[in-house]
């Protein structure tokens, strides 16, 4: 949650491609430690054991899409109170709205420049943990 | 920042040729998933997997700032969405159409492949 150090990434993500730029973007330009899932059930098995500090979803997902793995997420108890950031390539507001409402910390548009991604990642959790 | 710059531009660097040598893969896949569409009757699960592999393509492109090729690839996705949308065998008119798209696509990977791999 926001207001501590951001130090651990959950990034889940099914395309193997984005995966790999966010490696470089995450790990080699942000430092983080960070472990990436392809797929919303995954996740749901990964996070409880690495405990992220923050988790980034993608939102067009095979078999579990993004808003589904939130809700489950939102349903254990290790990840009840767990950031979530939205990763997105629809940009239609009422989806946006949507992503807001359900609680997401924030919704971050694709495609992503992987040297500045980190950058922002810590600016949203800066401000976050300023406004807790 | 964890690694140095020069390391950093070194490994997108490697990421972009990696891209760049898959290309003709994927657009083959997208090749054949066209031609099922166009010749056979539409099927709606192959639309889609045509329209992922558009969108995956544009997005991964211009993350990697390859901007024509992006810009080719998403409008063949956002004609695709129409498509999905109508959800019925193709109209000449619609064939017609697609099928322009993929080769704009194709001019912009061929164009691509001679200009990044060696």
């Amino acid at each position: 949650m926001a207001g501590t150090l951001l130090h651990k990434i959950l990034y889940v993500e099914d395309d193997p491609d984005i995966q790999e730029i966010a490696r470089l973007a995450l790990i080699d330009v942000g430092g983080f430690d960070v472990r990436i899932c392809s797929f919303g059930r995954e996740a749901l098995q990964i996070a409880p054991v690495f405990s992220p500090d923050l988790i980034i979803l993608d939102v067009m997902m095979p078999d579990m899409d993004g808003i589904s793995t939130f809700k489950a997420l939102r349903d254990l108890e290790a990840t009840k109170h767990t950031s979530i950031i939205f990763l997105t390539a629809k940009v239609q507001p009422e989806e946006v709205k949507q992503y807001y409402a359900m609680g997401a910390l924030e919704v971050i548009y694709k495609p992503f420049d992987p040297l500045t991604l980190a950058d922002f990642i810590k600016q949203i959790w800066k401000k976050a943990s300023d406004e807790r | 920042m964890k690694d140095s710059n020069q390391a950093i531009t070194k490994k997108l660097r490697a990421l972009m040729t990696k891209f760049a040598r898959k290309l003709p893969s994927r657009l083959k896949q997208m090749e054949d998933h066209l031609n099922i569409l166009i010749n056979r009757s539409w099927d709606k699960g192959v639309a889609k997997q045509l329209y992922a592999d558009l969108h995956k393509l544009s997005g991964t492109g211009t993350s990697f700032g390859f901007k024509k090729l992006s810009e080719k690839s998403r409008q063949m996705e956002e004609y695709m969405t129409i498509l999905l949308k109508n959800d019925h065998n193709l109209q000449s008119r619609q064939v017609k159409e697609l099928c322009g798209y993929f080769k704009e696509l194709q001019r912009s990977v061929d164009h691509f492949q001679t200009s990044w791999v060696k």
